[in-house]
């Protein structure tokens, strides 16, 4: 206990100190506090966008899912996260662009350009605001969950501690501090991923004697769909393009498409983030793999890490205890730092008081963001049986923007009518597949809320009138510049 | 980068994830042979993960050229 005392005051130390250091250096306007005015440098870019990917799920809920449903955790998440850093060469060029042209700061302000239409981008943070919440809380959650296991004290007090150390680094130097702190998160997750991992596998007397035992003993395990026949072909597909999708449709991960410096971050973002993905998994196969072998009965499969730490020496544990903690902090406090971007600038500044003073609009912003985390954390004190199952349903959520978002993208067609109607149908229809009828085919709600999305995307986009000036310049500005990109011009 | 590299390079992403994912062609429930202790089915999809790191870090070398950098 007292190790674990040590280890994570000596982190949480650290991350107020960076905030002080964000705080010495803030700026006076929102461009500074959410988006650092567009300086970040490579390292802390990427490590920014890979650690608010890698959540405490990583830590937590992985090695649960390879203990419950086997292998094809691999491919469900491991393989997709890879795939995913392909988009930075579709999107993130794109949004980087664009931002610096038309000075963005949020995704929707993109939309609400774009589409020429305070609705497109007022529905697409309200689906943020709903689906992300939930997340922030799982964070907060599975700190409780850790704390309570390593400390031994009621889990409100550990989601408390994350949540105030959160805000006031948070409100201190706005993405500043998030971004540094979500470096130092990121390394700290994956040397404990693999520190864990590699102390546990001794236990078994390495990788090729663990995984043996567990062909033998458990054999279900190693094929997919797996004991529970969880991983069908069409759920796998299925989580494919919910989490390649991903920087494109959660805004924690898209604004982070406006912060680097050059083109150069952004090329650096693309080949470290696949490595970062591949390290952050491996360890999770075996200590979930593993944790079967040693803890057979668990009652839940969120329960492996904490079961393995009791057989590696308390030193360890108590840097993985401070490992999870900042892993859920990475994800948690670029989600509502993003969301109360959403809501100052999308709502407040654009929509009701244009004229507002740099120091009304970052009061707001703070503001925002303390009932944003108030808010998260009042969920939190009900949690889920598997914190899982909260965060799926925010990636199926805010998978019904990306037809809104593909369209503005890449299709002069679309207009503002096809992407409300995309929204809503994407929304209506999750909704009705997750609490009243059962999906049809096996295949997940959320790819049946973006096929009718889709479908009412382009036949509403066909049917009424696009929007013509700012289209036309965006998609214009935006073939110049990448055509220039490309040809090395 | 050239259009048609970039298009070769869309369709081994394409042939990349099919392989992984496709029923037809994924040894989705092979335990055995066992290869340095993984299960068939792991060992395969540990090689398309490990081609797929590489391809994009490839990939992503030499998409966007240093005179734009």
């Amino acid at each position: 206990m007292n190790s674990v005392v040590l280890f994570l005051g000596a982190y949480l130390l650290v991350c107020l100190g960076f905030a002080y250091r964000g705080w010495k250096r803030r700026g006076e306007d929102l461009e500074d506090f959410f988006i650092t005015k567009r300086t970040v440098g490579g390292f802390v870019a990427f490590m920014t966008f890979s650690a608010t990917l890698f959540s405490s799920f990583t830590l937590v809920g992985m090695p649960g899912f390879f203990y419950t449903h086997g292998i094809g955790s691999w491919v469900f998440i491991a393989f997709a996260d890879i795939f995913m850093a392909l988009m930075i060469y579709f999107f993130g060029i794109r949004f980087w662009l664009l931002g610096k042209k038309f000075g963005y700061i949020t995704p929707t302000e993109f939309l609400r350009d774009r589409y020429e239409s305070d609705y497109v981008s007022v529905i697409a943070v309200l689906i943020g605001i709903v689906f992300l919440l939930p997340y922030i809380s799982i964070q907060l959650i599975g700190a409780g969950i850790v704390l309570k296991g390593a400390l031994g004290i009621p889990a409100f007090y550990g989601s408390f501690l994350l949540a105030l150390i959160l805000i006031i680094y948070s409100e201190l130097g706005g993405m500043r501090t998030v971004a540094w702190t979500d470096a130092l998160q990121g390394t700290i997750l994956l040397i404990v991923g693999f520190l864990v991992a590699i102390l546990f596998l001794r236990e078994f007397g390495g990788i090729s004697l663990m995984m043996s035992q567990a062909i033998e003993k458990y054999p279900e395990l190693m094929t997919v769909p797996g004991p529970k026949g969880l991983f069908t072909y069409q759920i796998l597909i299925s989580f494919f393009i919910m989490i390649i999708f991903m920087p494109v449709t959660q805004p924690q991960l898209t604004v982070r498409y406006f912060i680097p410096e050059s083109k150069k971050t952004l090329k650096l973002m693309m080949m470290a983030t696949p490595i970062f993905a591949f390290l952050a998994m491996l360890p999770q196969l075996f200590i979930g793999i593993g944790a079967k072998i040693a803890f057979p009965e668990l009652a839940s499969g969120d329960q492996a890490l904490t079961s393995v730490l009791t057989l590696i020496p308390p030193v360890v544990g108590a840097i993985a205890v401070t490992g999870v903690i900042a892993a859920s902090m990475s994800t948690a406090d670029s989600q509502f730092l993003v969301l109360s971007s959403l809501i100052t600038k999308d709502f407040y500044v654009n929509i009701l008081n244009p004229k507002s003073s740099n120091r009304k609009r970052l009061k707001i912003a703070r503001i925002s963001m303390f009932l944003l985390l108030l808010l998260a954390f009042i969920i939190s004190l009900k949690p889920p049986k598997l914190i899982v199952t909260l965060s799926i349903l925010s990636f199926a959520g805010t998978l019904q923007v990306l037809p809104t978002m593909l369209g503005g993208l890449f299709w002069k067609r679309a207009t503002r009518e096809g992407a409300i109607s995309s929204m809503l149908v994407g929304v209506l229809t999750l909704s009705l597949f997750q609490w009243v009828l059962k999906p049809p085919f096996g295949i997940h709600q959320g790819i049946w809320g973006l096929i009718f999305g889709s479908l009412s995307f382009v036949l509403i986009s066909l049917i009424t009138k696009p929007p013509e000036k700012k289209a036309k310049k965006i998609l214009g500005y935006l073939k110049e510049a990448l055509g220039g990109l490309e040809n090395g011009s | 980068m050239e259009k048609r590299e970039r298009w070769l390079w869309y369709l081994w992403f394409i042939f990349l994830a099919l392989t992984t994912y496709s029923p037809i062609v994924a040894p989705y429930n092979k335990t055995e042979p066992v290869i340095f202790g993984f299960s068939f089915t792991l060992f395969w999809w540990m090689v398309l993960t490990l081609i797929l790191l590489f391809s994009v870090i490839v990939f992503a070398s030499r998409i966007w050229r240093r005179k734009n950098e």
